[in-house]
């Protein structure tokens, strides 16, 4: 009698979810990722319930503890950008202009094991990518938003080794340490008006690499309950980071025509000196909620909420030696994300899945431009593991992901433009059960 | 049913009042078909003490109309080289020279008035009455009868010519010929180089009463605070060398320049209180020693003399503001702003606050990485006689006009594209000098740098590393070092 008030409990909540899901805020876009396993992914991310593959390290660190056997996976995935565009408003850059970023694929990766120490206590390590961002434009030596970024990139990686126990046959919980290494390059031109031509130049380029990789050490924890028998919860988290990083500003001087002009610029720039450059970027912790519920042996359904505090991206203060401290303004908002995803058994091993996710950019309007146009997003997925031998499964997975057009003239560069980005991410991962 | 019929009524009665009211967009929205701009120098698209057709037409009107694709906008181009002697910048020092003043007229005969009508050098009477040379003078009779043409035309002043075209809108743009005569001489004298208040009060609210009658739907422009231009508050009031301060050893202290006013009977110059205004003017006046103690630099052969408060006889212009006269100017334009706020209020013509305009461009505006401010010679806005707009200028007053006109008139006018004005320097190139010139010499060259790198420039740098430019303090940015005294410069006074 109570497993079928749960049972029901549950679908109910599960319908209720994904109706908010159509409806209502949800994810935490930024930069951070979500795309950890193809199972994962082949569901939209709502995984934090089900986690009954080795990625549960990200979606719910808990649900190892249910694994059993020795598990080794790897994969990654692709991320394709069709379409990345702006189209120019006046007053700058201006009506007709328009640009696009490089269509250069950018790769993310994962791997995970898990090595039962007893049948309830489960020891886990691996690898994936929490955060990232790859915004490069076209013709950089002519983009019209040359002077605030001609390419960025993030990259940030995940290392990490968990314990998951099982407390029961319907309560595990795990954690661990997440030691995350991350790297910030970012490229640009400096403008001035030449005195002798009254027009505005290019002056130089200025490129800053974060040196090494600076680790910071966060981490993870979930809970999964089986309350009925057709029904699990999952929640787990990661927390918040601060990484601080530094590395060198490498000024190179452009010619304006003007060897005047040119010959002060020399002298006022620190060109071939090597000036430090030093910031902190704060990545946010994430929290996610999921109910899994089998509608019939075969099928599962979930519906995940994620919250995810971007507010902690409030500011960023750049220190360059030689040049002003200065601050960039950020404002971000913390989100609400809601997945749902649906999964099919084929046979004794195999499965088909398909997702829906809907994003909500945390980036305000003042804050969206030429380094992360940002956006809110709806995005589809598909997914299948097929499973060739007792021991070996090979898993795939498509994110079709469309960002909705955004039009931003209040930004706080004063750049106006609208954005256009639709992006693919498919994936690929092997899964090796001993 | 009889009440039915009244509620329809009702009804009709209150959509009819709804139609009719001003907030409603048919009533509301601007028509720019036929503009007129009745104005002075700024209005003329005057640049670097010239007018020529290479920055006339970027003029604020010409963008405006050009941005709003306005069918038929007539102004009278004058041919490059253009009228006035164009400056040139042939060093960083900075020294310039002149181009002949050799401009020719381009649409003399045009059969009908211009749309922009504005006169270098005229005030709002000059607006108002003048009609030929002999009518008015200085630069106003110098340009008038070029834009007037009334031996052929018969067409009256520049506010008779404005409404003898009809006007769909009207820009009436008086930014401070009234007084601006006084900060450019340095004579500064109520009722001969300053307009009294009330005739300027009189001719101004006689100007809209005129126009409004014709056209109800106006601009007026606010006079400028003629003591925050690069102008005024390019140099610093003491003595510097390589773009710093040269302090007194024995006090710690910056060194004073010399000027005539307040000194002891029978010492022609003494230390200036730092609250005055050094004007450009000054440029040419300290590489002779002029201001500079004989303490500091024996060997400059007018050491020890006063910079002039005051144009002397020759017609050589006074380099000198003193905190006195700076008050009475800004408080004369704060008198003169009331007068056309309530001449505007009574006419229906909207108010333009010149001066916030000028306060924002001195913190800079942004577009992309790119900032264009008030700083001399790399502000990018002024152009380098230190008063007048450049094309780029010029076209960022015309972008906030037209924003103006959006918020003040429920209009959706498009805004001005920028790009070709910042990187070409403007439609036509714009008053671009020449970059062939030989190198400065080491000392000239530091001084260069010092005057060109100012403050301001390196939060210009900061800013365009995509990172928000600190917010200035009014006042603050303008006293950065810029002329030293060095064997450059302008002629002998």
């Amino acid at each position: 009698m109570f497993k079928s008030i749960c049972n029901r409990l549950a679908a109910l909540v599960l319908v209720g979810l994904a109706a908010a899901g159509s409806a209502g805020r949800v994810e935490a876009a930024g930069f951070g990722l979500f795309e950890q396993s193809s199972k994962g992914n082949a569901v939209a991310g709502a995984f934090a319930a089900t986690a009954d593959d080795p990625s549960a390290m990200f979606y719910n660190p808990a649900g190892n503890a249910f694994i059993d056997r020795f598990t080794l996976e790897v994969g990654g995935f692709a991320i394709l950008r069709p379409t990345a565009r702006l189209d120019g408003i006046s007053p700058y850059p201006g009506d007709g202009y328009s640009a696009s970023m490089s269509k250069s694929p950018y790769g993310i990766g994962h791997g995970y094991a898990v090595l039962p120490l007893s049948d309830s206590v489960k020891l886990s390590a691996g690898f994936w990518t929490p955060n990232g961002l790859g915004v490069p434009w076209q013709n950089p030596d002519t983009f019209a938003g040359r002077f605030i970024n001609q390419r960025n990139d993030i990259r940030q990686i995940a290392v990490s080794a968990q314990l998951a126990v099982k407390l029961s046959d319907s309560v595990a919980i795990g954690a661990g340490p997440e030691f995350r290494f991350t790297d910030v390059r970012l490229s640009e031109n400096i403008s001035a008006v030449n005195p002798f031509t009254q027009r505005v130049v290019d002056i130089a380029h200025v490129s800053i690499v974060s040196a090494g990789e600076p680790v910071k050490v966060g981490f993870a924890a979930g809970l999964l309950i089986k309350p009925c028998d057709r029904v699990r919860l999952g929640i787990s988290y990661h927390s918040h980071m601060d990484v601080d990083l530094n590395g060198p500003a490498s000024f190179g001087q452009i010619p304006t025509g003007s060897p005047q002009f040119d010959a002060a610029v020399a002298q006022s720039l620190p060109f071939g000196k090597g000036a430090q450059a030093r910031t902190t970027l704060q990545f946010p912790s994430v929290t996610m909620f999921g109910i899994a519920y089998e509608v019939t042996p075969r099928l599962t359904l979930e519906a995940d909420g994620n919250y995810t505090t971007w507010k902690v991206f409030d500011q960023t203060v750049l220190q360059i030696d030689g040049l002003p401290d200065t601050t960039l303004v950020h404002n971000w908002e913390n989100t609400w994300t809601l997945r749902a995803g649906l999964t099919y058994k084929v046979g004794s091993r195999s499965w088909v899945a398909g997702g829906f996710v809907y994003d909500q950019t945390p980036q305000p309007d003042a804050d969206a431009g030429l380094f992360l146009p940002d956006a809110n997003r709806t995005g589809g997925t598909i997914g299948a593991g097929i499973a060739v031998s007792k021991h070996l499964e090979f898993q795939f997975s498509s994110l079709f992901l469309w960002f909705h057009e955004r039009t931003i003239t209040t930004s706080k560069d004063n750049f106006s433009a609208t954005y256009q980005s639709f992006a693919i991410l498919p994936s690929v991962t092997i899964k090796s059960t001993f | 049913m009889k009440i039915l019929k009244s509620l329809l009524r009702i009804s009709l009665a209150l959509a009819a009042v709804a139609a009719l009211s001003p907030a409603s967009p048919a009533w509301a929205q601007v028509d720019l078909t036929r503009i007129a701009w009745i104005g002075d120098s700024e209005g003329a698209g005057f640049t670097a003490h010239c007018l020529t057709k290479r920055v006339q037409v970027d003029s604020s009107s010409a963008v405006i109309a050009r941005t709003e694709n306005v069918a038929d906008f007539q102004q009278p181009i004058v041919n490059d080289p253009g009228l006035g002697g164009c400056m040139v910048l042939t060093s960083l020092a900075p020294s310039f020279t002149y181009e002949p003043s050799t401009g020719t007229p381009a649409n003399l005969a045009l059969p009908r008035p211009y749309n922009n009508l504005s006169v270098p050098g005229c005030a709002i009477g000059d607006m108002l009455r003048a009609t030929t040379a002999s009518e008015t003078s200085g630069s106003c009779a110098l340009f008038i009868d070029l834009v007037l043409r009334n031996a052929a035309l018969h067409a009256g002043s520049q506010v008779d010519q404005a409404i003898a075209l009809s006007p769909t809108f009207v820009f009436l743009e008086n930014v401070g010929n009234d007084y601006l005569g006084a900060v450019l001489s340095g004579t500064i004298i109520d009722g001969v180089t300053v307009t009294p208040l009330a005739p300027f009060t009189a001719d101004t609210s006689a100007t809209l009463t005129k126009l409004a009658a014709k056209q109800p739907k106006g601009i007026v422009f606010g006079v400028a605070d003629v003591t925050s231009i690069p102008f005024t508050t390019t140099l610093p009031p003491f003595l510097t060398s390589g773009g710093k301060l040269v302090l007194n050893p024995a006090t710690g202290l910056p060194i004073p320049l010399l000027g005539p006013k307040g000194c002891p009977t029978g010492v022609p110059a003494c230390n200036i209180p730092p609250t005055t205004l050094v004007t450009l003017n000054a440029a040419a006046y300290l590489p002779y020693g002029y201001g500079i103690p004989c303490a500091v630099a024996p060997t400059l052969p007018k050491c020890n003399n006063p910079l002039p408060a005051a144009a002397d006889a020759a017609g050589n212009p006074g380099a000198l503001i003193y905190a006195a006269d700076v008050a009475f100017l800004k408080q004369r334009g704060a008198d003169y702003n009331t007068a056309i706020k309530a001449a505007a209020a009574s006419s229906g013509y909207k108010y333009y606050d010149v001066n916030d305009f000028l306060l924002r461009l001195k913190a800079g505006f942004d577009f992309g990485g790119i900032t264009i401010n008030a700083a001399y010679l790399t502000g990018g806005a002024f152009s380098y006689d230190g008063f007048h707009l450049t094309p780029i200028g010029y076209a960022l007053l015309a972008d906030d006009l037209i924003q103006f006109m959006n918020a003040n008139f429920n209009a959706s006018l498009p805004r001005v594209n920028l790009t070709t004005y910042l990187f070409n320097g403007g439609t036509n190139g714009g008053l671009a000098g020449s970059s062939s010139y030989a190198p400065l010499n080491g000392e000239d060259f530091e001084r260069a740098v010092q005057a060109i790198f100012t403050p301001e420039f390196a939060r210009q740098l900061a800013s365009m590393i995509s990172l928000p430019k600190p917010s200035l303090v009014h006042g603050d940015s303008g006293q950065v070092q810029r002329v030293e005294p060095h064997h450059r410069g302008l002629d002998q006074p």
